[in-house]
């Protein structure tokens, strides 16, 4: 597949051309403030209709993610209106503009094919069709790392800071301004022909496998993921004492679930105006304390450690088991955006103690 | 500092006065602290105390999240100023008894806003809003001061308004709306604004009943709009500034700038600061037979 | 692609109050193309919703051999139930379905049968009995049939109709019973506990007798180890589960007991299966 080289200075310019080309560009840029003191750059992923003031490449990751782009946080399902005993189902018109999301990084990525199991894959062929849609109609160019923070830890779950497997078109930066191009699939193909006049080169493949390395010794959080599975799937260890311990502080507030680019878990609910309405999917969170409450009043996840095991065991084991896909991607958003600094590199790290040290799995007697 | 307020916690708990000193220790990496249960002697050395210590540790004291647990007689915690306003407050509404809690005062002189400002030091660039004219250095009521308790003057009304807030009263109605419908814009509805507030104690929020459902719990803009305005209405009177809510958002959406506008409210109405009495009772959940409104008679 | 949030159209032929707060809809497609191809497995459920309320999850009640309406048997209890129990015969519910796994009847040939449910979970158990009622009537490939149901009082069983129904009919026994203390002066079935009736009272033979149970959590265990302690081995134990559902198509990641989301690889579970969950339901 084709290769190329790009000025980073240039990328406001491509944004440009792609808008000029008809397509949705989505990338990140800085939000607005109120000029206080306590400010602080707000990264996100947004609708941009020129490339000014894009942040392509800037910063280590965006606060909220691609998911959105793809699982909406809410959508109609359909739309109903009561008429006397009878009811009328109408479908509501979504649209699915051809989108192209710059500045993906490679962790980021990894969670495409994740949420692309859940939801047009999985469990007996039932098919979302929004999600699918979307997923179709979206083109991803992802973006190396070239810098990591104290919270990153892809590399200890198998992705790397260059990664382009999950990519339709990658940028990798050169360390002189310039940026390697590469397409991966027909999609990135297409986006880089939409590119090609800002093109300043044939791209450096050299360069660019040195220069897609340098975010490696910058991370610091490394984890064992080897012996993870082997101990989830062992059930005495479902109640092993390290749940309640580590799990304590977790106040089920559900951000780590909101930014995690492969949480999936959503609710339905039907939203009336009269006699009409509508039914909406949107997100909702394993962490949240009614999540899996019967009518009857019995909740199998009474506790906020058992709901944050849930989340463990479904990065590390559900997701491979269920859906065959990756579930935790390394990318430490839940880490920086727990107000209480809950880490689950420090449940990774327990679970590989107790893996190796089996005498040490001793329930604590004191802890109540 | 930090030693004395140890030494006390392996006091407490070796002569088994409390059951738990909630408190602070090192966090995930060397930018942040993280709330840490001390139930063992032992474990007393890990608890810290510096300027990055932003966590409000009431929260931990909230029915909402089942503590004080059930058979905790006692539970030891360690307060900044704004931290112990907020347990006064929590007693002040009947959420919490006076004996339940055993208060260890950490004398503060700020806190760091945000992790990725940490620089070693707490300086202008990086002090939290609300530490800029704080007024609680010096707690109300506390059980352990470690050092000599200097004498306060809490007359004058209470000074901090986040410029931020000056700022969206500057705008007019319509811009100030544009602002935040914009800035809410990103909201999912996650919560956590709730989740970290000492004070959203009701064991099932208005925004998870059903019947009828009072709230919608999608993030559209209905949703959005009626769950935060909402919960700004449920903490007027009751809110003690400490800053979490718009600590813990994920997408930094300043929700705590309604709380601190309905603040300057109420001090102008009803003369009252949220968190500086056990005795006295928030305003807009008291109830008097010589209130000036009488449509209650 | 097909919307697969979309509900079929369904309108509520028959209303039957069944206990206090628990009522019987049977319900035909309103579209007569869908009641052809639609076709289900006894243990399998869907969703059914009143429109503007939500969705909930019941399993189907009536057997797949009886094919002229579909049924279902909820206790009001939350909004949408609350919803459903308020609407009359002619009215327009949504549901979506079928969903989960099925009982393996097929195993069970040639094997003599017993039932044990309490309260609101007779109606899964119901659809099996009338599957495997109708077939042994057919051909004889099901052997005798026993069916121990009891609810909190008199008042609180399910198809009274049909628990008469069982105690009259050829090679089978009807055990009903009710809590103590929930016994009216005209009762004359068993006083106590299900699985106490079942091991106490009962107490049948395992030779060749497959076991299907349904009901809460706990009495599924205690169930179960009344079975075992009766001389059942766990091969011969199958039960049904709920969980609070709200896709029943394995997406929203609520259902899930560890790996094993109960709408796709249940609700029917096999005891062998359910002894290797994790302990979380």
């Amino acid at each position: 597949m084709k290769t190329a080289t790009i000025q980073k200075s240039d990328l406001g310019k491509a944004i440009d051309l792609l808008v000029q080309a008809d397509l949705r560009v989505v990338a990140p840029r800085l939000q607005p403030t109120l000029d206080g003191p306590d400010d602080i750059d707000i990264l996100m992923f947004q609708e941009m209709k020129s490339g000014e003031g894009h942040q392509i490449g800037e910063g280590i990751l965006t606060h909220n993610g691609i998911k959105e782009f793809l699982f909406a946080k809410h959508e109609p399902l359909f739309a109903y209106e009561l008429k006397g005993k009878k009811v009328e189902i109408t479908p509501v018109h979504h649209e699915y503009p051809r989108t192209v999301i710059l500045g993906v990084r490679p962790c980021e990525a990894a969670s495409i094919p994740s949420l692309e199991a859940v939801f047009s894959n999985a469990n007996a062929g039932f098919e979302d069709p929004f999600f699918t849609k979307r997923l179709e109609r979206t083109t991803f160019v992802t973006y190396s790392c070239t810098d990591a923070d104290a919270s990153c830890f892809c590399t200890s779950v198998d992705i790397q800071p260059d990664d382009s497997t999950n990519s339709d078109l990658h940028f990798t930066e050169l360390g002189d301004g310039s940026i390697h191009v590469e397409a991966k699939t027909q999609a990135g193909e297409a986006v880089a022909s939409i590119l090609e006049p800002l093109f300043t080169g044939e791209g450096d493949q050299a360069k660019r496998e040195k220069m897609g390395k340098v975010a490696v010794e910058k991370i610091t959080r490394l984890r064992d993921k080897a012996p993870i599975r082997a101990w989830l799937d062992e059930n005495a260890n479902f109640d092993d004492e390290m749940w309640q311990r580590l799990g304590e502080k977790c106040l089920g507030c559900g951000a780590c679930t909101f930014e995690c680019p492969t949480c999936h878990c959503f609710d339905i609910v039907d939203e009336n105006k009269g006699t009409k309405g509508y039914r909406v999917k949107f997100w909702d969170s394993c962490q949240f304390d009614h999540f899996t409450l019967h009518a009857s009043g019995h909740n199998p996840r009474d506790w906020q450690y058992k709901r944050y095991r849930n989340r463990f065991m479904c990065k590390f084991k559900i997701y491979e088991e269920t859906f065959e896909a990756q579930g935790c991607i390394g990318c430490g958003r839940c880490i920086r955006g727990c107000p209480v600094n809950l880490d689950i590199t420090e449940y990774m790290a327990e679970v590989a103690h107790k893996a190796a040290n089996p005498a040490a799995m001793q329930a604590d007697p004191d802890f109540e | 500092m930090i030693e004395e307020i140890r030494n006390q916690a392996r006091h407490l708990l070796e002569n088994g006065e409390v059951d738990v000193v909630i408190g602070y220790a090192e966090g995930s990496d060397p930018t942040r602290t993280t709330p840490i249960f001390v139930r063992k002697v032992e474990d007393v050395d890990k608890l810290i105390f510096d300027e990055r210590c932003i966590n409000s540790l009431p929260l931990f004291l909230n029915k909402r999240h089942e503590f004080p647990r059930k058979g905790w007689k006692k539970t030891g915690i360690i307060g900044k100023g704004c931290d112990i306003r907020a347990i006064t407050q929590l007693i002040a509404e009947n959420q919490l008894k006076r004996d339940e809690v055993f208060i260890i005062s950490a004398p503060c002189e700020g806190v760091v806003s945000h992790p990725e400002k940490w620089d070693g030091k707490l300086h202008d660039g990086n002090r939290a809003t609300k530490c800029t004219d704080c007024d609680v250095k010096i707690p109300v009521d506390t059980d352990f001061f470690p050092v000599d308790k200097p004498e306060v003057d809490r007359t004058a009304p209470y000074q901090v308004t986040a410029p931020q807030v000056a700022n969206l009263m500057s705008l007019k109605t319509d811009e100030r709306f544009a602002f935040w419908r914009e800035d809410f814009d990103r909201c999912f509805k996650c919560y956590a604004c709730r989740e970290v507030c000492p004070h959203c104690s009701c064991n099932i929020c208005i925004t998870d009943r059903t019947e009828p459902s009072w709230i919608d719990p999608a993030a559209h803009k209905r949703g959005v709009f009626s769950w935060h305005m909402t919960r700004a209405m449920h903490l007027v009177g009751r809110c003690t500034g400490c800053g979490e809510c718009t600590r813990a958002c994920p997408m930094g959406i300043q929700v705590d700038l309604f709380n601190q506008r309905m603040k300057d409210v109420i001090q102008d109405h009803y003369d009252y600061k949220s968190g500086y009495s056990m005795e006295v009772k928030p305003p807009l959940i008291t109830y008097k037979v010589d209130d000036r409104e009488d449509f209650i008679q | 692609m097909s919307n697969i949030y979309q509900p079929h159209l369904m309108t509520i032929k028959n209303v039957i109050q069944e206990a206090p707060d628990i009522k019987t809809f049977h319900l035909v497609f309103q579209d007569d193309k869908v009641a052809e191809n639609f076709s289900f497995e006894t243990g399998q459920f869907a969703e059914y919703s009143a429109f503007g309320y939500g969705e909930s999850t019941f399993c189907i009640a009536s057997s797949p051999t009886r094919m002229d309406h579909l049924e279902c048997c909820f206790r009001a209890t939350g909004k949408n139930t609350n919803a459903l129990a308020a609407l009359s015969e002619g009215d327009t519910i949504g549901l979506r379905g079928p969903y989960g796994n099925r009982f393996p009847i097929e195993e069970w040939e040639g094997k003599d049968l017993l039932f044990i449910g309490g309260g609101i979970a007779l109606p899964p158990l119901r659809s099996v009995i009338w599957n495997v009622m109708d077939l042994r009537e057919q051909d004889g490939r099901y052997g005798h049939i026993s069916i121990v149901y009891g609810a909190r009082t008199q008042n609180d069983l399910v198809y009274k109709r049909e628990i008469q129904m069982w105690d009259e009919m050829d090679n089978t026994t009807m055990v009903k019973t009710v809590d103590p203390g929930g016994d009216g002066p005209d009762w004359d079935g068993h006083v106590g506990f299900v699985p106490h009736v079942l091991e106490k009272d009962f107490a049948p033979k395992p030779d060749n007798t497959i076991a299907i149970v349904c009901g809460p959590p706990i009495m599924i265990k205690f169930t179960f180890e009344a079975l075992e302690r009766l001389g059942f081995k766990q091969e011969q134990m199958i039960t049904t589960l709920e969980n609070r559902m709200k896709c029943g198509l394995g997406k929203c990641g609520r259902c899930n007991i560890g790996s094993t989301y109960v709408c796709i690889d249940g609700p029917v579970f096999k005891a062998e299966q359910l002894a290797a969950l994790p302990q979380e339901f």
